[in-house]
């Protein structure tokens, strides 16, 4: 934007009403010395002024009618999530697990009764294990994931290779200190 | 009632199996909704599919909304997201329909139409949003923020930088 140094950046604050009063005065008082900030402000008004002259033509009630009937009848099922973003919460997770682990290193390892082998071979035992190991807050984020993204963890979980379902209990088994 | 109280109130009573509480919910944001679509993919046959696309997937997933954040801003990160991934699929279409608007005869109303629409376009899809979201429908930058998941500060600069953008590609009408 072509106004000058000492006023940068405050035209479109200036325009939009953003500038608190003392800086409205300041930058109304600059305006009518300034023929630079002049130009921009006028163009700007100018780009203002074509830019609300665009319309939207709403489509007929007809249409709203068909939509809302049509999202009734559609089963969607749930988009999977690529696993680069399930990736991004538990890579962090994985660190802070590992940093734990070795600080915190527990004297002694709970049982729990499910083998590794059968968690990574059925997916609601994976899930099941999720439930009952996790803490809270990774419940929030992976709560989170699912609601920003629509997305069902279980239909994650059921996804994963049975590399990444072992990566992925690794990390669970490594941050809570569990045995098998 | 508050707009946005009102919306959890219809919200839980559609929890709860009222299907008029999800008709209403339509209702009040079936002309926001579908004019954001028209402003961002500037085509009305992709508007009516964005539209519907958006609905379908509230309609799917309200039960799941646990009121973590206000309900508009969690439909319209549904819109927004939709929107933008939408565009990437249907980049080729677009394109086509770029060129055949510059055969059309036109008035100085429609050339202006034109013109906004292939300014429009142009922006890349995120300063895009930012600017319909605060421009035409008034949102602030902190609600921008929310609903497009970024810092109040990223929502502001791609507005600031959508404006400048507008200004280079509409300059022969300024």
């Amino acid at each position: 934007m072509n106004t000058c140094k000492k006023f940068k950046g405050k035209l479109l604050d200036y325009l939009e009403h953003q500038l608190s009063n003392t800086e409205h005065r300041k930058f109304e008082e600059h305006l009518q010395q300034c023929s630079l900030c002049q130009k921009e402000y006028l163009s700007l008004k100018k780009l203002y002024g074509i830019l609300d002259r665009d319309e939207v033509i709403l489509p007929e009630a007809q249409f709203f009618d068909d939509v809302k009937v049509t999202v009734r009848q559609k089963d969607i099922t749930p988009q999977r999530l690529p696993i680069w973003k399930i990736t991004r919460v538990l890579v962090p997770v994985a660190i802070t697990a590992a940093i734990a682990l070795l600080l915190y290193r527990p004297s002694k390892t709970t049982e729990i009764s499910v083998p590794v082998a059968d968690l990574l071979e059925d997916r609601n035992i994976a899930s099941l294990a999720l439930s009952r190991i996790v803490d809270d807050a990774l419940v929030n984020e992976l709560t989170e994931v699912e609601d920003q993204f629509m997305y069902d963890i279980d239909e994650i979980l059921d996804e994963f290779t049975d590399e990444q379902k072992e990566q992925f209990i690794k990390v669970l088994y490594a941050k809570y200190g569990m045995g098998t | 009632m508050k707009g946005d109280e009102e919306d959890i109130v219809l919200v839980r009573r559609f929890k709860h199996g009222d299907e008029k509480a999800f008709d209403r919910l339509f209702e009040k944001y079936q002309v926001p909704l579908y004019s954001i679509c028209y402003r961002f993919s500037r085509n009305e046959a992709d508007a009516r599919d964005l539209t519907q696309d958006i609905f379908i997937k509230v309609y799917a997933n309200l039960k799941k909304f646990h009121e973590k954040s206000k309900f508009f801003t969690w439909l319209y990160r549904i819109a927004v997201n939709t929107c933008i991934s939408f565009k990437r699929k249907t980049q080729t279409r677009q394109l086509d329909y770029q060129s055949h608007q510059e055969t059309i005869s036109m008035d100085e109303r429609i050339r202006m139409k034109i013109a906004i629409d292939d300014a429009l376009i142009q922006l890349p899809e995120r300063q895009r949003m930012s600017f319909i979201l605060h421009h035409y429908d008034g949102y602030t930058f902190d609600e921008i923020g929310d609903i497009m998941g970024i810092s109040t500060g990223a929502a502001k600069a791609n507005h600031y930088h959508a404006i400048r953008k507008l200004q280079v590609l509409l300059k022969d009408l300024l």
